[in-house]
């Protein structure tokens, strides 16, 4: 089954349902202008410096329906079209490189008190706090954590290469025509901890009393890290996690994932079998909100069980068969937010977050870090102007251990978002 | 003499007053299309990680929020508070949905779930945030503004609902045969105004006298969707 026929039955559905069932719906339109560092790049500070600063265009545009066919049974389904890995133009430009995605897609049934919920085929994937960051609307910065954003060196299809986006990097330094070396480099960025988009494809069991706790079990098709297409059912994976109402204030959450993230290619037939590397993730999350504070974020830990490439010998590391390497790295983020009462509709927030890797196994014993250590602050505010139309604008500027991009990476967003 | 003071006193006071004397009472049926509440900018999930909820309340459903005021056009009424004007947040929904209320009463805000909820509105003219509040304890707000005031909540977004804000203490709500009945109108002429959250209101102008009983039936099954 491939993406367009998943795209028939989306479009077909509201037209058959529309006058029979109950419908929810949205419609979000978003409107971006940025000026970025000179090297900024999407897989490190999402987006890409591609076109002149303050150029306008399309981040993000997505429609979402909701079929209850009675109250046990419904459909839920999301079209979206984003910026294609960060690239800036207007979709009918054709150099323009949008991608159109279906994140949700999946048939839901619950019982009668609700306490019983089934859902089969795409969701959100119910890992740490992603259920509130997946549209740019929702968010309050209008970046996702480094935990969602960042491409660490691990890619899925060669495990762990060293440097991986750093190549990228100094390819573009030397090239006048960004955009076309992007097109070429595309290929390998590596992989965020947990995919971009956040969605899977499985089966999510839901149990739980609503306003005390909550457990999600989800079967998919791979890690969280592992990007989701319509050819990757042969991966397996299982997210589960278990939000807690601990007061009227308080909800904190337990995440744990684990599953194969490897893409079966010509070019890792040296693994076979490529289930054998996986990727396993726990996570807290929480959310505390008094009056017109809230304090969010999430601490999530992860292990990477991989097998190193060279790109300089095309091989993996390893005598007979490839090493296996034990790959650790933490993320962390903590936002504070204030809605300011004198003007209503209005925040502001901040954050400050870190990724932090482990070390990985030298021949020599020396002690390096598999990837470059981040420490990021990030400034937002926001404010609806109508209920229908909402601006907010961020700065972030980040640190890389060992490297000198620092000044490099600095952005400033300001997003205008539409909504029915 | 006291006997022609006396009925001068009660001629000059139903002059004066008379127009307000009245006991006029205006009823009557409803027709409304079979149509579903829709959730608008329901994303399918909430900000704090709870599941979506919605309420099965009657008082959330459309057709128990159906508000039927009649206002005058002869002579300015009083406007006494609104008692005990509650809106609750149950379930993830605002109950009632429609609070009709008159203008500059005090709203009391209660949630009743065992989440924090936050109420807002970005209504022109009466833009307001109470941030986010615990069950239990009512939050009072005096409504200045007449009209529609759009309720919302930051935190659950598939949540709304509307205050009424009218300047006529007489209204009242369908109830659930589709019938309304609205007492203790004084002598005079009135526009009737039939609020329906998701269509196009529906206004007729009337005159009643001396305890009169008017049946006007309203049908909104070719009005405009909002």
């Amino acid at each position: 089954m491939n993406q367009r026929l998943f795209g028939l039955i989306f479009t077909l559905l509201p037209v058959i349902g529309y006058s029979q069932f109950q419908v929810e719906w949205n419609y979000y339109l978003d409107i971006e202008t940025t000026k970025t560092g000179s090297l900024s790049n999407y897989y490190y500070n999402d987006i890409h410096r591609l076109s002149e600063d303050w150029a306008v265009d399309l981040a993000q545009s997505s429609l979402l329906t909701k079929f209850h066919f009675n109250n046990q049974w419904h459909f839920v389904g999301q079209l979206m079209v984003e910026r294609f890995y960060g690239l800036r133009k207007w979709p009918w430009e054709r150099s323009g490189k949008y991608e159109w995605i279906i994140p949700q897609l999946a048939l839901q049934w619950n019982n009668e008190e609700r306490t019983v919920n089934l859902q089969l085929g795409r969701f959100l994937s119910p890992f740490g706090r992603f259920y509130d960051q997946q549209m740019y609307f929702d968010r309050d910065l209008i970046g996702v954590p480094l935990a969602y954003g960042y491409y660490v060196n691990v890619s899925t299809e060669l495990g762990y290469v060293e440097n991986l986006g750093e190549l990228t990097i100094t390819a573009e330094r030397g090239s006048e025509g960004l955009r076309d070396t992007l097109a070429e480099v595309i290929e390998d960025w590596g992989s965020p901890l947990a995919y971009r988009l956040g969605y899977k494809n499985g089966l999510q069991a839901s149990f739980g009393k609503p306003g005390k706790w909550n457990l999600d079990v989800a079967l998919v098709d791979g890690a969280p890290n592992r990007d989701t297409d319509f050819s990757s059912f042969s991966d397996y994976g299982i997210i589960t996690r278990l939000g807690l109402q601990l007061n009227y204030f308080t909800e904190l959450g337990i995440s744990a994932a684990h599953g194969t993230y490897l893409r079966e290619t010509d070019l890792n037939v040296a693994l076979d079998p490529v289930r054998q590397y996986r990727q396993t993730l726990v996570g807290l999350d929480y959310q505390i909100g008094v009056s017109y504070f809230e304090f969010s974020g999430e601490l999530i830990g992860g292990h990477y069980n991989i097998a190193e490439y060279l790109p300089t010998t095309d091989q993996f590391v390893g005598e007979n068969a490839p090493d296996v390497q034990n790959l650790l790295v933490f993320s962390s983020y903590l936002d504070w937010k204030y809605e300011p009462p004198f003007i209503s509709g209005s925040y502001i927030v901040y954050r400050i977050e870190s990724l932090v890797f482990g070390n990985i196994d030298r021949p020599s014993g020396e002690e390096e870090s598999w990837d470059n250590n981040v420490l990021r602050h990030a400034l937002g505010v926001g404010y609806k102007i109508t209920p229908n139309i909402a601006a907010k604008a961020m700065i972030s500027t980040q640190d890389t251990s060992n490297r000198n991009w620092s000044h490099d990476q600095r952005v400033l967003r300001i997003l205008l978002s539409f909504f029915l | 003499m006291r006997f022609a003071i006396l009925m001068f006193l009660l001629v000059g006071t139903q002059l004066v007053f008379g127009q307000r004397n009245g006991r006029n009472s205006l009823s009557g049926s409803i027709k409304i299309p079979q149509l579903e509440r829709r959730v608008k900018k329901g994303t399918g999930y909430n900000k704090d990680g709870t599941k979506v909820m919605h309420s099965s309340d009657p008082m959330a459903s459309i057709d128990r929020n159906i508000i039927i005021s009649a206002h005058p056009l002869t002579f300015n009424p009083e406007l006494d508070p609104t008692p005990n004007a509650y809106v609750t947040q149950k379930e993830q929904t605002f109950i009632p949905f429609v609070l009709p209320i008159t203008q500059g009463s005090t709203v009391y805000f209660l949630n009743e779930d065992e989440f924090f909820h936050n109420i807002y509105s970005l209504t022109p003219g009466a833009r307001f945030n109470i941030g986010r509040r615990p069950p239990g304890s009512p939050y009072a707000l005096e409504i200045k503004r007449q009209g529609v005031i759009s309720l919302s909540c930051d935190i659950h977004a598939h949540m709304n609902g509307v205050i009424l804000s009218l300047d006529t203490p007489y209204f009242t709500r369908m109830n659930s045969r589709n019938q309304y009945q609205l007492d203790g109108l004084p002598d005079g002429e009135y526009r009737i105004e039939v609020y329906h959250p998701m269509l196009k209101k529906i206004t007729r102008t009337i005159a009643v006298r001396s305890g009169e009983s008017v049946n006007i039936n309203f049908d909104f099954s070719n009005q405009k969707k909002l």
